[in-house]
């Protein structure tokens, strides 16, 4: 018979101390990265059933979903909304990061005064450049940011803050459009574990300060339970599906 | 001083004679439980996710320290400061330092049950800060300077008329009594006050122990605000909400906002993470985390134990025939309802002064409601014996209940008994029904008449049947 250390020392002995040993978390990052990966290949392969999924469950809270081929017709569809409200004063994301730069060229073209939140990092650093940016966010009329990822079950938006995606975009003005991609539709809240993970390990959660998942605009019953739209954050939502 | 139980009688009698409060909280209650019936349906396999966020909790409950240290690790990898609270006086001081210390004139808040547990806003004004609750609901009950009544919805005994009241003092012009022009009063006046304001606090849902992550789950965007603008943001949480990791996250938010206000998801759910990094245009300079105790680690290893897994998400008020008459005022206690009556035995470390555990009639539909599956009707029976051991119930009413005890448990006593009882009934039988009892049972009878005691009992009945089975 032989005892527990001997076994297990003589394994270890084995094994030899050169190698190197991955631990659990490796692993288990390793694990949500191929759910992640398998969510996406299924989500991929029927993203127009999740997109009439989203925008029905975004109506059902209040927000509206809008389709447009390309960057060109995501613009129409802001501009068409932005004249309906009278709103003249718009502001983004860096929306060339996102690969749409157009949109605001276009707005800007049309007449509207668009201002990107994304000025140069030695900037962003400046408290008076930070404070400039913060009241043409105060002024707007809408807001306009892409989002990371767009949830089918609850047609809710991830959003992740980092360089040339202030947070304050998707808050300050009365109306909030999101630009996405077929690519950002997943099916369901549960599959929000496995992708925070991912995104948090190596992803751009791991350098960002906030997460934001929005599920239409912003909402209270505190007033004898009537609802009101709107409280603090925006009273409209809407999404453009560009594709 | 009236005893707490004393205390919570007056205040019951009153509110069940405020019709206002009645017609508010049969509103309120229905709807809410309405609203959580419609949530769950939409979510076919909640048994499961229940059992499983509370799985999570259990075992983050049993390994608090672990957690707490590792969250405490995360959130100031992640840039932020760590501050560690064993009472409410500590965690008062611990904020009124920092905003002594960074020149703070100016405070927003959003609703935060923790700083209602420690009375922050209190503090925070005798000491010269300008403290304003952002919550629409909130800041209508700061406005009207009372106590929240609901944990979700703080404002539900308030008429429109008398929030237009109230918002028009502050506003110093007549308001017009509709909801919708109130509330878009409200968003200008507190935009003003978050463009202005030095500090931002915040409670906290969920604080992820592996990544630092502070959860805040909000309809309103307050929450988004008050840890966006100020440049100095503290989130106050009880040491209870941390959890393992962001992979858990989504099992909570599945249950939560469904229990609380039948949404599938709350508008906002807000990760925050440390301050702004480097790049960012905003979100603030510096970020706090107070991990409060405040007599929550008395219930550790205590039959009370089970309450930490609490989300704080109010369905065991909704549900509660007890909640749903009197009002969450009528506990005199910062936590009403059900879970209210527990976590009010240990959290600020009063040690079993607030026992309403008679307060409740055991129907079990808080546990049925519970999101985590809290056996509170389990912890309510265990306050009801420590308040007879402790000598809490009356001299006469714990006699009678010993003697019921040694009937109960002899079966000559008991037929002997119920023989006697359906005599001494006799004489205040009218009409077929007992109408009025004399003394201290009159209580039984003063809102309802009881059934006279059966002329033959069920045994009695049997023996017969067996004797004679034809017989009807």
């Amino acid at each position: 018979m032989t005892d527990l250390a001997t076994f297990l020392g003589r394994v270890r002995d084995a094994l030899g101390t050169t190698r190197r040993r991955g631990d659990a978390a490796t692993r288990r990052a390793d694990g949500y990265r191929f759910q992640v990966d398998a969510m996406r290949q299924r989500a991929a392969a029927q993203w127009q059933e999740l997109w009439a999924r989203f925008a029905k469950e975004l109506e059902a809270v209040g927000g509206q979903g809008h389709r447009a081929a390309d960057a060109d017709g995501a613009a129409a569809t802001i501009a068409a909304l932005a004249s309906q409200r009278a709103a003249s004063k718009l502001v983004t994301w860096d929306l060339a990061a996102l690969g749409l730069g157009s949109v605001a060229e276009s707005l800007r073209g049309q007449g509207f005064e668009v201002q990107t939140t994304s000025p140069p990092r030695a900037d962003a650093a400046d408290p008076a450049a930070r404070a400039r940016i913060r009241a043409a966010l105060a002024e707007a009329d809408l807001g306009i940011t892409g989002a990371d990822y767009a949830v089918a079950e609850t047609g809710s938006l991830l959003l992740i803050s980092g360089e040339g995606r202030s947070r304050l975009v998707s808050l300050l003005p009365r109306v909030h459009v999101a630009l996405i991609r077929p690519e950002h539709l997943v099916p369901a809240i549960r599959d929000l574990g496995a992708i925070l993970e991912v995104e948090h390990r190596e992803g751009r959660a791991a350098d960002a300060s906030c997460l934001n998942l929005i599920t239409g605009p912003s909402r209270s019953a505190d007033i004898e339970f009537v609802l009101a739209r709107g409280v603090h954050g925006p009273g409209e939502v809407h999404v453009i599906l560009i594709g | 001083m009236p005893s707490a139980v004393e205390a919570f009688l007056e205040r019951s009698r009153a509110a069940v004679r405020d019709t206002f409060l009645q017609t508010a909280l049969d509103r309120a209650t229905s709807r809410l439980m309405t609203a959580r019936a419609n949530g769950f349906a939409s979510l076919p396999d909640a048994d499961a996710m229940r059992d499983r966020a509370k799985a999570i909790k259990e075992e983050t409950v049993a390994r608090l320290d672990h957690y707490l240290a590792r969250l405490a690790e995360s959130v100031e990898g992640a840039g932020g400061h760590v501050h560690w609270a064993a009472d409410a006086d500590e965690t008062r001081q611990i904020v009124l330092r920092l905003a002594r210390e960074k020149g703070v004139r100016s405070i927003v808040k959003s609703k935060s049950m923790a700083s209602e547990e420690i009375h922050l806003n209190a503090a925070l004004e005798a000491a010269g800060f300008r403290v304003v609750e952002t919550d629409l609901g909130e800041y209508i009950v700061q406005i009207a300077q009372e106590p929240p009544s609901h944990i979700i919805a703080p404002a539900i005994h308030k008429t429109k008329e008398q929030i237009a009241e109230l918002f028009s003092g502050v506003a110093g012009r007549a308001l017009p009594a509709d909801p919708d022009q109130l509330t878009a009063w409200a968003r200008a006046k507190l935009r003003e006050e978050f463009i202005q304001a030095d500090m931002g606090i915040s409670g906290a849902n969920f604080a992820v122990a592996e990544t630092g992550t502070i959860v805040l789950v909000t309809n309103e965007g307050n929450g988004r605000l008050v840890t966006t603008m100020p440049r100095i943001h503290v989130a106050v949480m009880g040491m209870e909400k941390v959890i393992p990791a962001l992979a858990d996250l989504p099992v909570f938010l599945e249950v939560l906002a469904r229990s609380a206000t039948g949404q599938k998801m709350s508008v906002y759910t807000t990760l925050v993470r440390g301050p702004r990094r480097a790049g960012e245009v905003d979100g603030p300079d510096e970020f706090h985390l107070v991990i409060m105790d405040n007599g929550r680690r008395s219930a550790l290893g205590t039959h009370l134990e089970e309450s930490l897994q609490c989300l704080r998400c109010g369905s065991c008020l909704n549900v509660c025939p007890v909640y749903g008459e009197v009002g969450g005022h009528a506990y005199g206690t910062v936590y009403p309802g059900p879970i209210g009556i527990i976590v009010s035995n240990y959290i600020g470390g009063h040690g079993h002064t607030q026992n309403l555990g008679a307060a409740s009639t055991l129907c079990s539909a808080c546990l049925d409601a519970c999101p985590v599956r809290i056996d509170i009707p389990r912890m309510l029976l265990g306050l009801r014996e420590e308040a007879q051991a402790k000598s809490e119930v009356p001299w006469a009413e714990r006699m009678a209940f010993r003697m019921m005890a040694k009937v109960m448990a002899s079966p000559s006593l008991y037929r002997m008994a119920v023989a006697a009882g359906r005599k001494l009934l006799l004489p205040f039988v009218r009409n077929g029904r007992v109408e009025s009892l004399p003394g201290k049972l009159g209580g039984w009878t003063r809102f309802r008449t009881l059934p006279p005691i059966a002329k033959k009992t069920f045994r009695e009945r049997w023996r017969e049947m067996e004797k004679d089975p034809h017989r009807d």
